[in-house]
């Protein structure tokens, strides 16, 4: 028996855990598993979620399975070697396998009744969890601990682990049916504290899940580096660095620590000096490893041979491309203009050109059309923070003092458990530790939701009305914060008395969201009786053509309520938007350029088409507008129609097919430069640590050497290929709120990381927008908020005159989508573009004004269709050429009510077709209690030129219809009909 | 723990052997003139092949003895040298015929070879499925029907006989090696018997196919089988030639006399 005292395990906390399966890649990249080779494996659990209970609400629950570290472990036992190849170590108890010693029989694997014992079928042994053997000799944890994004997982002594539990008053799970006495401690969800626990009858692992034909295509081959053993052996005769960084894949920027030896980087982990996050990190940070390291990579240019979507390429030098390009690019200057040239850019491509290079580059050449992602994601957010606080900055950041004392969490179309597994771990630890309540509104029953007290399945794209019906219910009942609002918010009373007028009370909320009157109406109490409530808000808002109104709405309910420039308790929506200024480009050296057309890539269609209102002939674009881009099959017209399209990426991707030229880039520490900007504010710097594969070039070199050829190297400069250069002299150099976030005072920290605004080294990071905290102290402070009075506005006459420019008010009229299964207000658009109020510089776009009128659409369309993020460990296309992305979540599905299944003959894992207005695609069917019985989801992320499991864009189901004020796209709410996929 | 030096037979490397072994067969079944299973070079290669079709024999030793450091290379070996000796065999038979019991003995042979082959190619694939049961953790629920009891009273049993097969083992960690089985061959079997019956009350094997589940147990049974069988061709050969030639003219004489 081991003694307690010495006993290790883990602990695994099931109320915590979310399935990001952050712990799965970090087991894969210390030990150097391949596909289907697990030491743990994140799976679905059912123990608490019995499907034939009907009252019970919907799960959506998770739990790692591995080594239970047994005192009777029947895999040793059953281990016919002798001595035996599986060992029981008597201080600790950790039971480990001699691989030099196992003939790969396989009886351990079978004989254990967890299913924890792993097996490498390439190379015919078994495999188990050691509790990562060789990190605990060097006083390291297990991996998997170390990285756990939400605190999941603890590791330590078991005895003292099981006191925690017990402080706690955490019910331990029985897991000892087997009587084989398992080490590994399993937490039950707080609520389940009582119930009986239920047998395990019923499969609520999708179908798309359990199926390992899905997996087929995963060969050994795919593992590489770190995930073969023989190469990791090889490596690790190398003497290792370790170089703090940042993950350059998403919008939470994680500080990770890159670990090379030689010159490859072997292991991603999170970097533990970071004062927030501590080493926690999701699984996409860690498979960047298989981007540095990917047999798909593009390496060499490439120049189109067949005729465009075709994939038939001749390899180009660098110089002849480039060559190539520019003259091309020159014969449509001459024809139709500088204009006629579009570049659109995205995460992919990073701050240092999103912010830097392109801008110059753009801004010499003499075009205005130029995106990022922004019309995409978050434009509707960034444009109505703007109007009403005077900076697209937010003030919260991820600490206990802040987000962290906050008595309510509410998130309104916000997964943040699924795209920021990092930030939600600290709010889910928060929320247990104090006490803190919850609430989800969403149509989708979320890995967030399931954390969540309570989950509000909302119609989608009705979020303005439930923000209305609680600014109503908080008026008539007096919880607003009549001193903020007195002090603070300019044009408050327009908004109630407009609210009232309306009558947008909670039956009306009701009735339009889909929801009961009492969900409301708890809502609206939890948010106002809070001291302190953060609402989250992200895509789920963001994606609709009332956007910013609704951003508008929401932004209101938490500053009525007090929740705003103050700690623990705010608005917020991913990410923070800083006060970027352009690159200085001397006057006399910026062409005079026609107005934009429009703010969002969706608007250039018009102009590759037909022309309108002026012709846009060439495209130069990295990222995946072919997947991206709504109504996939004009843009596809569309790019066809094009004289010049020139694809920068790291991968081929359906983009790709269209280009004339496929350029290959470097990307993260390949290149060097910032990290996106974080939702907290923070920036994380990179240095350029390894060679990229090939003749893969970073993208500010790319616009640099085709800059001098057209005569721009004295202001895009030759030495701006260095990208602390690049940063310093361009990026910090035109944007004061970067002044001291220097390169040298970058690499200084040890996480490599600061918070903007960073205006001067001595002051230290500073937090300038809790204002109302601040003037609460002190009065005579004499802060107020960047906006022309000084405070936050709702209305104003220049506001609304803004607003009517576009046809709308800045009073928040109710509308959403013209695609609603019921009818509701809609936009109507106008016919002529005009320029737009909501911009600096000359934007053209269409006005739309509200209607009421009934909306005839095809009966057959009789189910919404939801979009969305897939779960954590993909994001848009980057992971789809990660194997272990695809090992974890191979296909493309649709999440669909077994009710609705079941009424149209669809089964589990079943092919079903949808089809709306613009376009049908397939995908697998996945049957879950936890979506809104009249909608389906369909996640982003697939296109039909991926390795692995290529799936057709979810934009070509999605129209276009834009915001009349911020220009975001609509992605989120459409009709459609699903049926079961004839072959 | 690292295995940078364990030895593996990589499924190419399988897969050439036997195809190897298939080229060499194919002549030697299909083309007439080959020296006939009693001749001279006929018996060399039919005690070559014995010998080497011992390999599996003592890679069962090895791996369960405590002899070996390294099991898997005894696994290798047994591949390799029942390969080997099956092409020898198929020398020593070539012209004989074949529907008759040694015939069954071959094909016994044949069969460990392409079952052997199967199980590490196509099927091994499959214990790596079994990690979390594919796709519910079942175990960690309470399964249906499990009698606790039972299982106790099982433990309890396997506890109190060991006192006896091996009083300073524990039983937590123990299962009947090579010296159990031959120094107390009817409690070590007494024993296995308890920890097969505490093995199907928990579900062992029934998470897996019965093809995976139960694979290595029939490549053993076979084995089994084909020893027996050989032993009983090589003791009717020597000791019942006249059975053995069934009429016919006994050229393997000179081991007959041998053997008389």
């Amino acid at each position: 028996m081991t003694d307690a005292t010495t006993q290790l395990a883990l602990m695994i906390d099931l109320e915590r855990c979310t399935g990001c399966k952050s712990c799965e890649a970090a087991c894969k990249q210390t030990n150097a598993l391949g596909p289907n080779s697990y030491r743990n494996r994140v799976m679905w659990f059912d123990e608490q979620q019995p499907d034939n209970a009907e009252p019970t609400p919907a799960r959506l629950d998770f739990l790692t399975v591995t080594c239970q570290q047994c005192e009777r472990p029947a895999c040793l036992r059953a281990c016919p070697v002798y001595p035996k190849a599986i060992s029981k170590d008597p201080v600790t108890g950790v039971v480990a396998i001699d691989e030099n010693r196992c003939t790969g029989c396989g009886e351990c694997a079978l004989s254990c009744p967890y299913g924890a014992i792993g097996y490498n079928a390439e190379q015919h042994h078994a495999v188990k969890c050691d509790l990562c053997a060789e990190r605990r000799a060097r006083d390291l944890g297990p991996a998997c601990a170390f990285v756990c994004p939400t605190r999941a997982i603890s590791f330590g002594n078991r005895a003292t682990l099981l006191e925690q539990a017990q402080q706690d008053r955490r019910e331990v799970l029985d897991t000892d049916h087997f009587l084989q006495q398992p080490a590994t401690i399993y937490l039950r969800r707080p609520r389940d504290v009582g119930q009986a626990a239920q047998p395990g009858q019923h499969r609520s692992t999708p179908a798309l899940m359990a199926d390992h034909g899905s997996r087929i295509s995963l060969k050994s081959d795919v593992a590489r580096g770190s995930y073969r053993k023989a190469d990791k052996s090889g490596l690790d005769k190398q003497e290792e660095r370790i170089v703090p960084g940042g993950c350059n894949i998403c919008f939470n920027g994680c500080p990770i620590k890159y670990h090379l030896r030689g010159d490859q980087v072997v292991n991603i982990y999170g970097n533990d000096e970071d004062p927030v996050f501590q080493g926690r990190v999701c699984p996409k940070s860690q498979m960047t490893l298989q981007m540095y390291n990917n047999p798909h990579r593009l390496v060499t240019p490439l120049k189109r041979v067949g005729k465009r979507g075709s994939d038939k390429f001749q390899e180009i030098s660098w110089d002849q491309a480039l060559s190539e390009i520019a003259h091309k690019l020159d014969a449509v200057r001459a024809r139709y203009g500088s204009e006629a040239l579009a570049i659109q850019s995205g995460s992919r491509t990073g701050v240092l050109n999103i912010i830097g290079a392109i801008p110059m580059f753009a801004g010499l050449w003499g075009t205005a059309n130029v995106a990022a992602t922004e019309p995409y994601c978050d434009l509707g957010k960034g444009v109505a923070l703007k109007l009403t606080q005077g900076s697209g900055v937010m003030a919260n950041v991820y600490t206990q003092e802040d987000i962290g004392s906050a008595e309510a969490y509410v998130y309104i179309g916000d997964n943040q458990a699924e795209t920021r597994p990092v930030n939600f771990g600290m709010v889910n630890d928060w929320r247990l530790r104090n006490g803190a309540k919850m609430i989800v509104v969403d149509p989708r029953l979320t890995a967030t939701a399931s954390k969540a007290d309570a989950w509000l399945p909302i119609r989608s794209g009705t979020d303005m009305a439930l923000g209305l019906g609680i600014i109503h219910y908080l008026f008539a009942n007096d919880l607003h914060d009549q001193a903020f609002c007195d002090q603070w918010i300019v044009g408050w009373r327009e908004w109630r008395d407009f609210v009232v007028d309306q009558g947008y009370d909670l039956d009306w909320t009701a009735a339009v969201t889909d929801l009961a009157v009492d969900q409301i109406e708890m809502l609206a109490q939890t948010i106002a009786q809070a001291d302190g409530c953060m609402i989250f808000l992200s895509r789920g808002i963001n994606q609709h053509t009332n956007s910013a109104q609704t951003n508008r709405v929401f932004m209101f309910v938490a500053a009525m309520t007090g929740n705003w420039g103050r700690h623990g308790g705010g608005y917020f929506n991913v990410s923070s938007e800083m006060n970027w200024k352009a690159p200085r480009i001397p006057k006399d050296r910026r062409p005079w350029t026609r107005p934009a057309i429009g703010k969002n890539p969706s608007d250039w269609i018009a102009a590759m088409l037909d022309g309108e209102p002026y012709p846009i002939k060439a495209l130069i674009t990295s990222n995946n507008p072919l997947a991206q881009w709504p109504q996939q099959n004009r843009v596809r017209r569309a790019i066809q129609a094009l004289d010049l399209v020139v694809h920068t990426e790291l991968f081929k991707n359906a983009t790709s097919r269209y280009a004339d030229y496929v350029l290959p880039m470097a990307s993260g520490i390949e290149k060097g430069g910032t990290t996106r900007f974080a939702e907290d504010r923070r920036i994380v710097w990179n240095d350029k640590l390894i060679d990229p594969p090939g003749d893969a070039k970073s993208d500010h070199w790319f616009w640099i050497e085709l800059g001098k050829r057209f005569g721009f190297g004295d202001i895009l400069k030759e030495d701006y290929k260095d990208p602390r250069r690049l940063w310093d002299e361009v990026l910090v150099a035109a944007t004061p709120d970067l002044a001291a976030a220097t390169t040298e005072r970058l690499t200084s920290l040890p996480n490599r990381t600061v918070r903007l605004p960073y205006f001067e080294a001595k002051d230290g990071e500073i937090d300038p927008v809790y204002v109302t905290e601040a003037m609460r102290r002190d009065p005579a402070a004499g802060l107020d908020y960047p906006t022309p009075s000084g405070k936050l506005e709702f209305w104003t006459p220049a506001q609304d005159l803004k607003f009517e420019t576009m046809g709308l008010s800045a009073l928040p009229e109710f509308y959403t989508e013209a695609e609603q299964l019921v009818s509701l207000p809609h936009i109507k658009y106008g016919d002529t573009p005009l320029a737009s109020s909501f911009f600096g510089r000359e934007t053209l776009v269409y006005p739309g004004h509200i209607v009421t009128e009934h909306v005839t659409r095809d009966a057959a369309f009789d189910t919404e269709l939801v979009t969305g993020r897939p779960p954590a460990p993909h994001f848009h296309s980057w992971t789809h050429y990660f194997w272990q992305a695809q090992e974890m979540w191979p296909e493309l599905y649709c999440q669909i009510h077994p009710q609705k299944a079941a009424a149209i003959g669809i089964k589990d894992g079943d092919q079903v077709a949808i089809k709306t207005a613009n376009g049908s695609i397939v995908a697998r069917a996945w049957l879950h209690r936890g979506i809104r019985p009249s909608s389906v989801f369909v996640p982003i992320g697939w296109d039909e030129q991926q390795p692995y499991h290529p799936g057709s864009s979810v934009n070509h189901l999605t129209g276009v219809r834009l915001d009349p004020i911020s220009q975001q796209a609509n992605l989120k709410t459409h009709l459609c009909r699903v049926q079961k996929a004839t072959d | 723990m690292d295995n940078k030096n364990r030895p593996d037979l990589s499924e190419r490397h399988i897969l050439l052997l036997l195809t190897a072994v298939a080229a060499a067969a194919a002549p030697i079944l299909l083309q007439p003139g080959w020296p006939t299973p009693g001749s001279v070079s006929g018996q060399l290669c039919a005690a070559a092949g014995a010998l080497l079709l011992l390999a599996p024999l003592l890679f069962v030793v090895m791996k369960r003895s405590g002899l070996s450091a390294s099991p898997p290379t005894w696994f290798i070996a047994h591949v390799v040298a029942t390969m080997l000796g099956c092409s020898l065999i198929f020398v020593h038979v070539a012209s004989g015929d074949w529907l008759t019991p040694p015939g069954l003995v071959l094909l016994l042979l044949v069969l460990l070879i392409v079952q052997g082959t199967l199980l590490r190619v196509v099927f091994a694939r499959g214990f790596s499925l079994l990690f979390a049961r594919g796709s519910l953790p079942t175990g960690f629920s309470a399964p249906p029907g499990l009698d606790k009891v039972a299982l106790q009273q099982l433990i309890d049993s396997k506890i109190s006989l060991l006192q006896r097969l091996d009083p300073m083992a524990d039983e937590a960690l123990f299962s009947p090696a090579l010296k159990h089985w031959l120094r107390r061959p009817r409690l070590s079997l007494r024993y296995q018997w308890l920890a097969e019956r505490e093995a199907r009350l928990v579900g062992a094997r029934a998470s897996a196919s019965p093809g995976l589940g139960w694979s290595r147990r029939i490549h053993m049974l076979l084995a089994f089988g084909f020893y027996l069988g050989l032993l009983a061709h090589i003791i009717v050969v020597l000791f019942f030639a006249g059975y053995a030639a069934g009429g016919e003219i006994i050229d393997w004489w000179y081991i007959t006399a041998w053997g008389g």
